[in-house]
């Protein structure tokens, strides 16, 4: 039980991306996203706030740091996408209507994996923009090799994710 | 993090030549809830003269122009540029900011020995209200009221923009007025267009232009020429090799089939013909992007329908030959410009090597009598150049004398216009105009004005035809 659990975030990413007929790194996120019925909208945050999903008017809206890298921002969508598959009776719970205001906000607290839902959003995020078919699939052609640097760098240049969220996801291998 | 919005008064319209002589700007949140603000003015560089048409407009009269109450603009730079990297990293954005106040502001950076790239390194990026307005206009007509001038073309002036829409100008032309004006625009765009104002802060930053670009396989992109809105439908076909920040992208409109049989000779011709299959993007531009599904009616390639343009991007994807040959017979046809002689204008020649930097920042740290050395040591002659003339126009006394002689003699050549590629504002010209001005003056105060500035150009020239020689 405990280990369907800890697997479930990883199978719903691969529904999504099955729904989606997703065949082919680099994920399109922002399309997944739109395809959930979610509105992306772009501003300068604070600090290291990353985003943030809400409900607005049955719509929902996720929010994302314009000053940081495309790289980030795409983890970011990710994250919010998978709070809205998993989360979205939490979400539903917590509608601010009247100010762009976060109900779950992705900062250093979920970056650093303390917080179950969190935890589940990033494991989300993971499968979603680097899927394990996929890399697999690098793997089987030699790019992957957690030993060395520069594999790392070319498997996160293809997913168009940072490195460190190539690593993250190896560390999670499912 | 947030915005910074600003603007700023200057001494004409050369991007280059001109100086700025206010500069105000308030950072908000992203809400835009102001956090602080700064305004700050400054006295004129002693070999810049202020166009008097420029000078009628924003109203400075010549006493302001000298008043020694006012920092120098070394003193305003310094102060400006603390107080940006005070608010750093943000967006910065302005009002038709990306070709004229970004500018100014690199030059001013620039011209007091400053890395002139503040407001798009270090995490900072930038956006031009004007082009957001213009995209509204496009992407979500009716969240904006936008004039009408001549001819029934849309006019994008702030002073026509922001009172159409609702905000009481107390000042147009100062620069805290425009500032103001400008944040109660982007407040209306950003809850009446969401998408488009979420478009532009994401596109502020290059990165993410590239990444876009490259993600879609076809998408739409605009821009206003004269005041004449043109979008198209496109695809990225290459980059410049030679310029990171620039894209080559295909007009969809045009059938790639119809230019496989050309020769090299033949596409080169073809490629500067209307309408022209290949356009340069620049990702650093503040770019009007949006998915190709959002084409305004206005745009070219609609009528072919998505799946056939589709399929004439799929084909270039694969014919990356055909890509090659027509980005070799664009670059083919690029005019090549001379250096120019003018410091003013090498400001793009070439990034400053690091050991430069370095004793840029020790300049700013040193005592007035040691900064000479320290210009002399630099390895950019373009920094040796701009020093000298900083320090001439501060500290003339800390000079030797046959620099303090020569910054002299070039100072008053500039402003008399003697020598090559004189295009920037001289004293014959600014008393010429100002002669044509008086003759159309009939008001008291607008000839009291006109006649200080005739005064203080006099003077000026005087003094230059003495040390000219």
């Amino acid at each position: 039980m405990a280990n369907r659990q800890k697997t479930e975030p990883y199978e719903r990413a691969r529904e999504v991306l099955a729904r989606f007929k997703i065949q082919s790194a680099p994920v399109p996120v922002d399309k997944i996203a739109k395809g959930m019925g979610a509105q992306l909208r772009f501003s300068p945050l604070d600090g290291e706030l990353s985003g943030m999903i809400f409900i607005k008017d049955g719509v929902p809206i996720i929010g994302v740091n314009s000053l940081h890298h495309p790289n980030r921002q795409r983890f970011t969508i990710a994250h919010e996408v998978g709070h809205l598959e998993l989360h979205r009776d939490i979400i539903s719970k917590s509608v601010h209507v009247d100010k762009a205001f976060p109900v779950l906000m992705r900062d250093q607290i979920a970056a650093a994996g303390t917080d179950q839902i969190e935890v589940d959003a990033n494991q989300f995020a993971a499968e979603l923009l680097m899927p394990k078919f996929l890399i697999d699939l690098e793997i089987k052609d030699g790019l992957a090799d957690i030993d060395s640097d520069i594999p790392l760098d070319d498997l996160a240049r293809k997913f168009r994710v940072s490195k460190q969220a190539v690593e993250y996801r190896i560390r999670n291998w499912f | 993090m947030g915005l910074v919005f600003y603007d700023t008064e200057t001494t004409g319209t050369d991007t280059y030549f001109d100086q700025i002589l206010q500069f105000a700007a308030i950072k908000t949140d992203s809400d835009f809830n102001e956090i602080d603000r700064i305004n700050i003015r400054c006295r004129i560089l002693p070999h810049v003269v202020p166009a008097p048409g420029a000078m009628r407009v924003t109203g400075v009269g010549a006493s302001q122009l000298i008043d020694a109450a006012l920092p120098s603009h070394y003193a305003m730079v310094r102060m400006i540029r603390a107080k940006l990297i005070e608010w750093s990293p943000a967006i910065f954005v302005g009002y038709n900011s990306l070709t004229f106040d970004e500018r100014l502001i690199r030059q001013a950076l620039y011209k007091t020995l400053h890395n002139p790239y503040l407001t798009n390194t270090k995490g900072n990026s930038r956006s031009d209200v004007m082009r957001i307005a213009q995209a509204c206009s496009l992407f979500e007509p009716g969240a904006l009221k936008i004039p009408a001038g001549d001819g029934g073309r849309r006019v994008f002036k702030l002073e026509r923009v922001a009172p159409a829409n609702g905000f009481k100008h107390k000042n147009a032309h100062d620069a805290m007025g425009d500032v103001e004006a400008t944040i109660h625009v982007c407040r209306l765009i950003a809850e009446k267009a969401p998408d488009v104002w979420s478009a532009f802060m994401r596109f502020s930053q290059k990165a993410a232009v590239a990444d876009y670009i490259a993600d879609e396989t076809v998408f739409c992109v605009s821009d206003y020429f004269y005041g004449n809105p043109h979008s198209c439908l496109a695809t990225l076909i290459g980059q410049n090799g030679d310029n990171k920040n620039e894209w080559y992208i295909y007009d969809l409109s045009i059938d790639p089939e119809s230019l496989q049989p050309l020769s090299a000779a033949q596409l080169a011709v073809r490629l500067g013909r209307s309408p022209k299959p290949l356009r340069r993007l620049r990702s650093n531009g503040v770019p009007m992007l949006f998915p190709a599904e959002q084409a305004p009616d206005v745009c070219k390639g609609r009528e072919c329908g998505l799946d056939e343009l589709m399929r004439r991007a799929q084909m270039l994807k694969t014919d990356e030959a055909l890509c090659e040959r027509l980005i070799s017979a664009f670059e083919s046809t690029r005019a090549e410009y001379p250096p120019s002689p003018h410091v003013e204008r090498q400001i793009y020649d070439g990034f400053f090597a690091s050991d430069d930097e370095k004793l840029m920042e020790a300049f700013h740290e040193a005592e007035w009598p040691d900064r000479p050395a320290i210009v002399e040591a630099l390895q950019d002659p373009r920094l040796t150049a701009i020093g000298r003339q900083l320090i001439y126009v501060e500290r003339p006394d800390v000079l030797d004398d046959a620099i303090r002689q020569e910054c002299r003699i070039a100072m008053s050549r500039r402003l008399l216009g003697i020598g090559e590629d004189i295009d920037w504002m001289t004293l014959p010209e600014a008393l010429s105009e100002l002669e044509t001005m008086r003759e159309g003056a009939s008001e008291t105060e607008l000839v009291q004005f006109l006649r200080d500035h005739d005064l203080h150009l006099r003077r000026l020239l005087r003094e230059a035809r003495k040390h000219a020689a």
